[in-house]
């Protein structure tokens, strides 16, 4: 993949819509049990990043300006994992920067502007009018007791009278904006035989689609290159500097709850300070002063690189990385603020109203790895080995605190405060881990046509208990080019047919440290007689050992009349020694622990293909077609008493009357995936009562919904899931489309269910409340009696199937070539390019936009140019 | 093929003190081995079970003139402003906000209880003269103590009393050891002797101990139990 791709790809434009989220990644399907207790330090089912060699965060991967990128090759199957042992067992995606090359002084320049512009057609909320009838008809303003009933009254007409005067606030519209983000990079670059360098300077700004927040990334790096006899040495440093600014606006969520018969100023022109007397603030009084929400990181990485092939056969390799981070939030609201709304000026909080947090932290990744490889070639056998020796320390460190009482917004630091936060001191933590590693691996091959290898790493790591700190994992493949062999080479047009399989283990470590070492905690908020006493931090599992990962992988890479080619991928992942926490009497000390339980299985075929539609270079004219599916389907294959527990407890969620008991959970069982979705059987509602129908787990019909009567209802992995597209080139345009596309996945559409039927009658609500629930006798309708104010609980009436395709990105460029007006200005190349992304959907459910974010389309405008 | 030794050989040297090396500690805590290295461990651990037992979710509050006391009706002024009293002097022992109180009294005895358990086995593998003074027979001795005497409040609010249902009712589990391992509940006849157990064990090496307050605080634990 080359970087002009990789601005065009999707990916990118999601990210963008909510600035301050990182995306969770899975390749080839889930292995871990996303943790539904304790929490994780990274996501279950990251892949590990690879970034020049070393080892990386989501966060960097995010951040890093595109045009330095050269290649980011994915691997995903059990050879190409190995290499990278113990943490690789969820994938690698590694990321190389681009090399400086030889030649005279050059100048870059490549700059662009993103619009993200929100489109809130999509959202369907009730206007002023149609809110005030839902609530007459949810029964709002009635009440049996004639005195409570007389005031109610008075209420509807008051606001009866204001949406007759012209009352109709558009929340939605307020807090948003067309996002104009702007980057910036220059590179120079250039260098003799002996040394090259490379510089690059980067700015880049995201503007988000809520007014006042964005995303600045301030970057420089500079690469040196020297080669000279049998050595080689490269340096690359960089230095970012970012900082994410969240909206002073609040979150979209809070304007999608608001009512529209509402005001926003009073009679004076004044911003009006709450509503439901003083316990829903308005969002946009708080725009009046000053709050801070900020986080901020600046980050050193150094990598150096040196190599020794004291003969052409052996080389020598030794590597360091060090990588300092320094990163910091705040958060300032003063006393004025809408939180601090109903407190009186009696109260004993009214000193403390005002609140300023700050945290630092400090986080550092050092590793260092040495190498030796061989190869020789003798008689067509050819076999290359190499061993890697490293070692790696990661530790972060976070000290915070909150202060309260800050009467007005001009004290805006946190030395004004009055004192610390009720019930909160200083507050640090601080994590250290370290892993050791041993790397070997041969590979072998007969005359380019017989290949074999095989890959062997141990590993060690502080995170695991003592009795089980090492892993060892391998991987062996063959592969046989069946196009260099004799009989093949007859068969016209066929370039290229490679077989390939390979089987190895692998191994993730996604999860906090000391969960496998006993450890007692300080009580630091009181003494006893003047001692200090210390407790037992958790139950400790010393046999707590890697999740392993097992992969099993055939396929193919076939090129044919050098126009056609075809990759296909069987594999099956096998994932040992899940973790989770198992529950445990609470007799015993604690709840929970952490152990070793289930299995899962992963399965799945991917295929690839592209095909040379036009490729000729006398007109410049060039056109592919790409198409890329995707099958995978996931199995629980063990499950342990421990998971069964946990199923009862994820169901206990489901009993009260919150609403967290409108999600459905997620259930283990022997069999089933991962991703199923788990609901009661739904026959509709009934016209006559509108209420719910459900089907018992034995076939009975009853208004009741009960816990016992899930089914597995859906799930939410597709059949098969691919993009596909066009690239082409002609003389000096390039264009590029690419579509994504999923089928046979089902989802719960948890957002109709919140706004349509969990809505709370408090707030606004979408149009469909009014329209289309059930209200009286005899009606037909999908949603149940309006004035039913229970807890929609999981019901088949929401599983949806969400086959869809989406125009994910079209690109179109113009590289001005090496005209007679360039040369004489003395530019080498001048290209503009556009890209318009998520521009339309079409699929089986209309897309329910969640209140999170806006919902925004993202245009690209750039522009390139060499001296 | 010796070229490939070689290569191997010194990299098996440096894992094997690579494995110190994979030691960590964070700084914030300490692990349990090097806790009950030096007896001032040992007294940490012990000062930590009575500052949980401090907490108002025990003995600081609930368990004395709270939660308890609302139960035992000494409180009789309480209206629905302060619900968890209230519920619980109604005997409303389905209310969230009861049944809340009684499985946090529930968890945190027996989460001093592990510590505890700890603590002795960690004792077990000391003896005597390794300590200052008697600090060895006032630490176990405490430990023990207070091991029965938390027992004995668990049954008095968790099982029913020998007078209405005999000592064969089911009553509580009495953790002996520190594990992940549930126990099941044992009837009252046996919590009453493992309790007194404890006690017979403790009362010798509390014999000798300097007055101090803690001293005090634990043979007043001792004869209510007899009582």
């Amino acid at each position: 993949m080359s970087s002009s791709l990789l601005c065009v790809c999707s990916i990118t434009s999601k990210w963008d819509q909510i600035p301050i989220v990182f995306p969770e990644i899975a390749l080839r399907g889930s292995s871990g049990i996303p943790d539904l207790q304790a929490s994780y330090q990274n996501a279950p089912n990251l892949p590990l990043f690879i970034l020049d060699g070393f080892e990386t965060t989501v966060q960097r991967i995010y951040d890093l300006n595109m045009e330095l990128v050269e290649r980011v090759t994915v691997l995903k199957d059990a050879s190409a994992k190995a290499i990278y042992g113990s943490k690789a067992g969820n994938g690698v995606i590694v990321v190389e920067t681009k090399r400086p090359s030889a030649g005279a002084l050059r100048v870059g320049y490549n700059g662009g502007i993103t619009i993200s512009a929100p489109d809130l057609t999509s959202y369907n909320l009730a206007n002023a009018q149609e809110k005030l009838d839902a609530e007459v008809l949810a029964g709002v303003y009635r009440n049996n007791v004639p005195n409570r009933q007389f005031p109610l009254i008075a209420t509807y007409g008051q606001i009866q009278k204001d949406i007759a005067s012209g009352v109709n606030t558009d929340w939605l519209a307020q807090p948003v904006q067309n996002g104009i983000g702007q980057r910036h990079n220059v590179t120079l670059d250039g260098g003799g035989e002996g040394m090259r360098y490379f510089v690059s300077l980067n700015y880049n700004k995201i503007t988000g689609t809520m007014k006042g927040s964005d995303r600045t990334t301030a970057t420089g790096v500079v690469n040196l290159e020297y080669r000279k006899n049998k050595f080689a040495f490269r340096n690359n440093l960089s230095i970012d500097n970012n900082k994410g600014i969240n909206s002073p606006y609040g979150s979209f969520t809070q304007y999608a709850r608001m009512n529209p018969y509402w005001r926003i100023h009073d009679d004076n022109g004044e911003l009006i300070k709450s509503y439901h007397s003083g316990n829903t603030p308005n969002p946009l009084y708080n725009l009046q002063f000053k709050t801070k929400d900020f986080s901020t990181y600046t980050t050193i990485t150094e990598n150096f690189y040196a190599e020794w092939t004291p003969v052409k056969s052996l080389r020598f390799t030794a590597r360091t990385g060090l990588s300092l981070s320094n990163s910091g939030t705040e958060f300032f609201i003063p006393a004025q603020h809408t939180r601090y709304a109903t407190i009186l000026p009696t109260s004993d909080q009214y000193l403390k109203r005002g609140e300023y947090t700050i945290t630092n932290g400090k986080s550092n990744m050092f590793s260092t790895d040495l190498g030796a490889s061989y190869s020789v070639e003798k008689n067509g056998h050819q076999v290359f080995t190499n061993l890697i020796y490293s070692i790696q320390q990661t530790s972060n460190a976070m000290t915070g605190m909150s202060m309260v009482g800050f009467p007005n917004d001009r004290m805006d630091d946190i030395s004004m405060g009055l004192e610390y936060k009720e019930g909160t001191t200083a507050q640090g933590s601080e994590q250290t881990s370290r892993t050791v590693g041993v790397t070997s691996a041969i590979n072998y091959s007969y005359l380019n046509k017989y290949l074999a290898d095989f890959s062997y790493r141990a590993s060690g790591s502080s995170q695991f208990g003592a009795d089980n700190r090492w892993g060892s994992f391998w991987s062996a493949g063959a592969g046989w080019n069946v196009h260099n062999e004799a009989f093949a080479k007859g068969i016209k047009n066929l370039n290229q047919l490679r077989i390939r399989g390979s089987i190895g283990s692998t191994g993730t470590q996604n999860f906090s440290a000391y969960q496998a070492i006993a450890t007692y905690n300080y009580i630091t908020s009181q003494a006893y007689d003047g001692e200090l006493g210390n407790v037992l931090m958790a139950l400790h599992n010393p046999n707590l050992k890697w999740q392993e990962i097992f992969d099993k992988n055939i396929g193919a890479d076939i090129t044919l009349f050098n126009k056609l080619t075809i990759r296909f991928d069987l594999y099956s992942k096998i994932t040992k020694s899940l973790l989770s926490d198992q529950t445990t009497a609470p007799s015993t000390g604690f709840n929970v622990y952490r152990e070793n339980i289930g299995e899962t299985v992963n399965k799945g075929y991917e295929v690839g293909l592209s095909y040379k539609v036009i490729s000729n270079s006398a007109r410049r004219t060039y056109v592919t077609v790409f198409a890329n599916a995707a099958h995978n389907e996931n199995r629980i294959r063990k499950v342990s008493d421990a998971l069964k527990s946990l199923n009862e407890a994820q169901d206990s969620r489901l009993l009260g009357n919150s609403a967290d008991a409108s999600r459905p959970v997620t259930r283990f069982q022997e069999g089933q995936s991962l991703t199923s979705i788990w609901a009661v059987t739904s026959l509709g509602i009934d016209p006559i009562t509108g209420s719910e129908i459900f089907l018992t787990r034995d076939g009975n019909i009853t208004h009741i919904w009960n816990v016992d009567d899930q089914v597995v209802a859906g799930d939410m992995l597709p059949s098969l899931n691919g993009t596909f597209g066009v690239n082409a080139r002609i003389k000096g345009w390039s264009f590029n489309i690419a579509m994504m596309f999923q089928f046979g996945a089902q989802i719960y559409n948890t957002t109709l269910v919140q706004k349509v039927e969990n809505a709370s009658m408090d707030f606004n609500v979408d149009r469909r409340f009014l329209l289309e629930r059930w209200n009286t006798p005899g009606q037909y309708s999908l949603f149940k009696n309006i004035a039913d104010r229970t807890v929609t609980k999981p019901t088949t009436r929401f599983v949806q199937d969400n086959d869809e395709m989406i125009l994910s990105s079209i690109t179109a460029a113009y590289d001005f070539g090496a005209s007679n007006m360039m040369k004489r200005i003395g530019l080498k190349n001048f290209r503009v390019n556009m890209t318009l992304n998520d521009l339309v959907r079409v699929g089986k459910i209309r897309a329910e936009r969640g209140t999170l974010y806006p919902f925004a389309r993202n245009f690209l405008m750039g522009l390139q140019f060499n001296f | 093929m010796n070229k490939i030794l070689i290569a191997v050989l010194p990299l098996c040297l440096l894992l094997a003190s690579c494995k110190k090396w994979l030691d960590v500690s964070p700084k914030t805590q300490i692990e349990s081995s090097v806790n009950f290295a030096g007896e001032q461990g040992f007294k940490d651990a012990l000062t930590g079970v009575y500052l949980t037992l401090n907490g108002a979710d025990l003995y600081g509050k609930d368990m004395t003139y709270g939660f308890v006391d609302a139960l035992g009706q000494q409180h009789t002024q309480i209206t629905q402003v302060a619900p968890d009293y209230y519920y619980a002097g109604q005997y409303m022992y389905t209310e969230e906000s009861v049944v809340n109180k009684i499985n946090s009294v529930w968890s945190r005895m027996y989460f001093a209880v592990a510590n505890l358990n700890n603590l002795l086995k960690a004792l077990e593998s000391k003896d005597s003269t390794s300590f200052s003074d008697y600090t060895y027979n006032v630490v176990k001795g405490e430990a023990l103590g207070l091991r029965a005497f938390l027992h004995f409040d668990l049954l008095r609010l968790f099982a029913p009393s020998p007078a209405s249902k005999g000592m064969q009712a089911k009553a509580i589990p009495y953790r002996l050891n520190y594990s992940a391992i549930p126990e099941p509940r044992r009837n009252v006849g046996e919590v009453l002797n493992l309790a007194l157990k404890d006690i017979n064990d403790a009362l010798p090496l509390l014999k000798y101990s300097r007055s101090t307050g803690c001293r005090n605080n634990s043979s007043n634990n001792h004869n209510r139990i007899f009582a």
